[in-house]
């Protein structure tokens, strides 16, 4: 399992260095090659230059916020075929159809999340 | 079980965040509440979170805090903030620890200390005890003796606060206790004795510093309405000693008291500057 996702990028862009090291942790076990970012602008150079194969995204992050982040993406031809799973304390309704409007492959919110559940659905996106 | 903890990781955060969100539409006793609940969260999450930061290169982000109507940027280290806070619990549970195992380990400087009688030790230079001390209370130097009055009985001292004494006794029920405790000069105490007997009287060593060394105890029954007295009990005599262990107990119970308020203060003033 571990070599088969070895070469699997998997970019994490969180501003919370708690929550960032607990994601880290959770898909490094799994052989996933981490890259993490903490703000948005940051987040976007890492994407073009590493081509992810999957972004794991928060939506209230410094300097660019998720959605921002999302638009410029999916814009991109390069880059609109990354999927992107958002990760947000935002619940609302509205946040959620916006980000899945953009193209987020995925919506979870924090308070409702279980890392085992999330670390399956990025293994399901991922197989697709 | 790991995912357990890591989403434990995540709920905490999230709480947080959440709890900021309030603040920043609260005022008053409200926000007051919710930023002590942060300061709490934080503090749970410093200590659940502390195993990520080992073997993990820490990164900074930068915080933005709004001001007057406006937005300012500062700079702050995320991570050092976090790591700041698992310090100061940290250090507020080691100095909590050091006074638990004071208490278990060292009795002697919180519990019952020993009482010695006249026939197992008697210093020379502690007999000067009763006439002087007498001279300041009228009542009870005047007081007649009487046979009628049992003499009370001086239990134990016991050591408070690392530092202060407390004298424990038996007498006779609703009556008057006059405790006189020897140094350079002597300290007169008055305490009342309960319906069941028990009495207690409290010696302060900011008001009538003991020395080291030995100290003579002498008690006798006092009756206010009839101004009579009973005879002096036997004399005993207790052990004053300023050890390390004494100085580490006075500074550990000080700190300890300082240390939730100063970490408390340190922690509301961490949680404003990232709201």
């Amino acid at each position: 399992m571990k070599k088969n996702v070895e070469k699997t990028i998997l970019l994490i862009i969180e501003d919370d260095e708690v929550l960032l090291r607990a994601l880290y942790l959770t898909f490094h076990e799994k052989g996933y090659t981490i890259a993490t970012a903490t703000d948005g602008e940051a987040g976007l150079k890492m994407t073009e230059r590493m081509k992810p194969n999957l972004v794991l995204l928060d939506l209230i992050i410094p300097k660019m916020d998720g959605f921002e982040y999302l638009k410029i993406v999916k814009s991109n031809p390069a880059l609109a075929k990354i999927p992107v799973v958002v990760l947000s304390n935002l619940g609302q309704k509205d946040d959620i159809e916006k980000a899945k409007g953009l193209g987020a492959a995925d919506y979870f919110v924090k308070a409702n999340t279980n890392l085992s559940d999330l670390s399956k659905k990025v293994q399901a996106i991922l197989a697709r | 079980m790991k995912y357990a903890w890591l989403n434990l990781v995540l709920q905490l955060t999230n709480r947080i965040y959440q709890r900021k969100q309030k603040v920043v539409g609260q005022e008053g006793i409200a926000a007051a509440k919710n930023v002590f609940a942060l300061v709490f969260l934080e503090f749970v999450l410093a200590i659940v979170s502390f195993p990520l930061y080992l073997n993990l290169r820490p990164q900074k982000i930068t915080a933005f805090f709004e001001e007057k109507g406006g937005y300012a940027k500062i700079t702050f280290d995320y991570n050092l903030r976090r790591i700041l806070t698992l310090t100061g619990v940290g250090i507020v549970l080691s100095i909590w620890l050091v006074k638990l195992l004071l208490i278990l380990f060292v009795p002697s400087l919180f519990g019952t200390m020993r009482l010695y009688t006249v026939s197992e030790l008697r210093p020379p230079d502690l007999l000067s005890v009763s006439a002087d001390a007498l001279q300041a209370e009228t009542e009870i130097q005047t007081s007649r003796i009487t046979a009628d009055l049992a003499a009370p009985k001086l239990e134990s001292v016991r050591k408070a606060n690392g530092e202060n004494f407390v004298f424990y006794g038996i007498g006779q029920p609703n009556s008057t206790v006059v405790l006189l405790l020897s140094d350079q000069q002597t300290a007169v105490y008055t305490g009342p004795v309960d319906k069941d007997g028990n009495w207690q009287i409290d010696h302060q060593q900011k008001n009538f510093a003991l020395s080291e060394g030995n100290h003579s105890v002498l008690t006798f029954t006092f009756d206010e309405a009839s101004k009579t007295r009973s005879e002096f009990s036997g004399e005993q005599y207790f052990k004053v000693t300023t050890s390390f262990l004494d100085a580490v107990t006075r500074n550990v119970d000080v700190l300890a008291n300082w240390s939730v308020v100063i970490l408390l203060l340190f922690g509301v003033f961490l949680t404003f500057l990232t709201i």
